[in-house]
Parts: C-alpha cells; structure tokens; sequence
C-alpha cells in the first residue's frame, strides 16, 4: 500500500517534469541501455550505470525464473541506481517469456539448467544473457531468486540462503552479508528467516552462476528469499538488502547513500 | 451449575476464544504483512515453522499454506487447555481468599 502511493508519487512528479519515455508501461519508467534480442518474444533490457571513476565491474540479474517477482522487483529497482565508481550492469529481467507466464519456466524449459561450464549455453536465450556476461566481463556476478521455505526445514527448499562462488572472497562476504541482514533487517524474533551462507558453488552444475565459478573463477551469488511467511514487498525489500549489502562489499555503491 | 454448562464452558467458553484469539491473531497479522510481525507472534511463527517442516517431509508435494489448516485447528485445542488451566489457577487464588 505504501509502495503503491510512493509509485504512484514518483509518477506524477516524472509525467509533471518531464516527458516521460512510453515505451514501457507506467512502471517501467527507465530506458534500458540496450536490448538483448531485440523483436523475438525474449526481448530484455540491460542497464549499465556508470560511476564517475574507474572501479569494478558488478553485473545483477534478475527474473531467470519467471515466478519469482522477488528477484526481478529488487533487480528491477537496482536497475535504477546511479554508482560513485565502477561500473554496475543489470538484467533485471532475464526471462520475459517465463515472467509473463508468472511460471518459472520459460520456451524452453528451465533456464537456470542452460549455462554448463565449458561449452556454449545450450539455448539462444541463455547464449544471449552470457554474451551479457561477456561483454562486460564483470568482477562479480549476482543472480536473484526466489525459494518457496526454509533451507533445512522445509523439503528441497532453499530459503534464505546466500550461495557464493569458490572464488575470491565470496564465501567470506556471503557470510558477512548474512550476519549483517540478520542483525538489521531480519527480526529476532523470526529466528527462521534468518539468511545464512551456502556451500561453495562450482563449476559442476549447469546454472549461471556456476557458470561464472566455472568458466572465469569469479566470485558470484545466488541470493534465495523465502516466500514462506513473507509478504511481497518483503521480500523485494529483504532481496534488495542483500543484493545491496554485496555490492557495497565489492566496491560498488548507490551514489548519495552512505 | 449442570455439568453440561460446564462441558460447554471448556471447550466454548469466552476464554477459550481469548486464548485463541492471542495465539493466532498475531501471526496472521504477521503473515499478512511482515510489517506488523511482533514477538507475540512467536508461539504461532515457530509452530507454523516447525509443523510445516514435518509436513513437507510427510507431503512433499503440498505447498506450504496448507499447514496453516493443523496450526489453526492445533491452536483450538492449544486454547482449551490454556483455558481450562487459568480458570484452574484463577480458582486456586479464590481459594486462598
Ligand atoms: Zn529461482
């Protein structure tokens, strides 16, 4: 209720200041640098922001499941930044067609299953989103999900988890991250939800970040919110926090916060 | 006092729907919207929490709100017998008056 009155403010200011872009519907108020696939039914924007200075590189996506609005919601509001230094990338939604769905697959199955080390991705989609990755060759790598309960609770559930890569500092920051959400944003008294740090991801299984661990040895993230027991926007919040909390911890900040 | 108004009283009575109200009532309002989870909500939250680990094992197919359906009826019979041991305790201290 909150966010939809915020929105619906920041509209009215845009359409009263300036000559809002139409491309887009109403929420989509940004234009993305460019377009993966353009005109085929997986058409995406990316968003590349730049800082003022040299600094890393961190790429975010969001929406590779296309029931998962946590991910594509926190990637879709990060796109929005602007950074001090370094330079951020986002593909906040990489899916269209499983996101229009509201299903997690897309055309052609699971799209988290198509990026195996070593050898091109197995689809045009995902060829397209690592020629994302190519391109801009980012020092990090943060991937957006959504899980159903709790890790260690609830059945083949991944809540609340943060899983780095078996690169750099990753598993050290993951664990960093996880405390510091755990002492701001999660409540003590929601002792379940609190994020906690995966098992090392390698090359081994075919999913993106894996991909990242596998082929360039780079430090990435698979972020899980739970969506047991959470609102919506919570979760967008939460995934936000975390997303926000290892980008600064990889040199890359929002400008004007802190 | 006939015995089947006091049957009634323990399951039914007004005390009993306090007790529940209490149990269940903040976490609904916590599950609704995070933003008004409290600690009150915590008996309810980690019942929710565990019962529905133990359903997911025993039903993996189910989603989980459907564990709201034992927690709900759980926290009925939860009720009863807190209300049926503050009337003992209340009774206790008329009692000693
Ligand atoms: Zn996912």
């Amino acid at each position: 209720m909150r966010r939809r009155s915020l929105l619906s403010k920041t509209g009215a200011l845009l359409a009263g200041g300036m000559a809002m872009s139409v491309a887009g519907s109403g929420r989509e108020s940004l234009d993305p640098s460019y377009r993966i696939l353009p005109d085929t039914k997986y058409e995406t924007g990316v968003f590349v922001r730049e800082g003022t200075s040299d600094g890393p590189t961190a790429m975010v996506v969001g929406g590779i499941h296309g029931d998962e609005q946590c991910g594509y919601r926190a990637a879709s509001e990060i796109a929005g930044w602007q950074v001090g230094r370094g330079k951020l990338v986002v593909l906040p939604k990489a899916n269209r067609v499983a996101i229009r769905r509201d299903r997690r697959e897309g055309a052609h199955g699971d799209l988290n299953r198509q990026f195996p080390t070593g050898e091109k991705p197995e689809t045009r989609l995902a060829r397209a989103i690592w020629g994302v990755v190519e391109r801009h060759n980012p020092d990090v790598v943060l991937d957006l999900h959504r899980s159903v309960g709790i890790y260690g609770y609830h059945e083949s559930s991944v809540g609340q988890m943060i899983w780095p890569t078996d690169a750099g500092n990753a598993s050290e920051y993951a664990k960093r991250t996880a405390e510091e959400l755990n002492g701001n944003v999660v409540p003590w008294y929601m002792p379940f939800h609190e994020y906690r740090r995966g098992g090392e991801l390698d090359g081994s299984r075919p999913m993106l970040v894996h991909k990242v661990a596998g082929d360039l040895d780079r430090p990435g993230y698979i972020v899980e919110t739970t969506e047991f027991f959470l609102d919506a926007d919570t979760r967008v919040q939460w995934e936000k926090a975390v997303a926000t909390d290892l980008l600064s911890r990889h040199g890359i900040e929002q400008r004007g916060n802190r | 006092m006939s015995g089947a108004v006091n049957v009634r009283r323990l399951f039914l009575g007004r005390s009993v729907w306090v007790w529940y109200l209490l149990l269940v009532g903040p976490v609904a309002l916590g599950a609704f919207d995070t933003r008004l989870m409290t600690p009150l909500a915590l008996p309810g939250y980690v019942a929710l929490t565990i019962g529905s680990a133990f359903g997911s094992y025993l039903f993996p197919t189910l989603e989980l709100w459907v564990f709201w359906g034992p927690l709900l009826v759980g926290a009925y019979f939860v009720s009863v017998a807190l209300a049926a041991a503050s009337h003992a305790v209340r009774e206790t201290f008329v009692a000693f008056k």
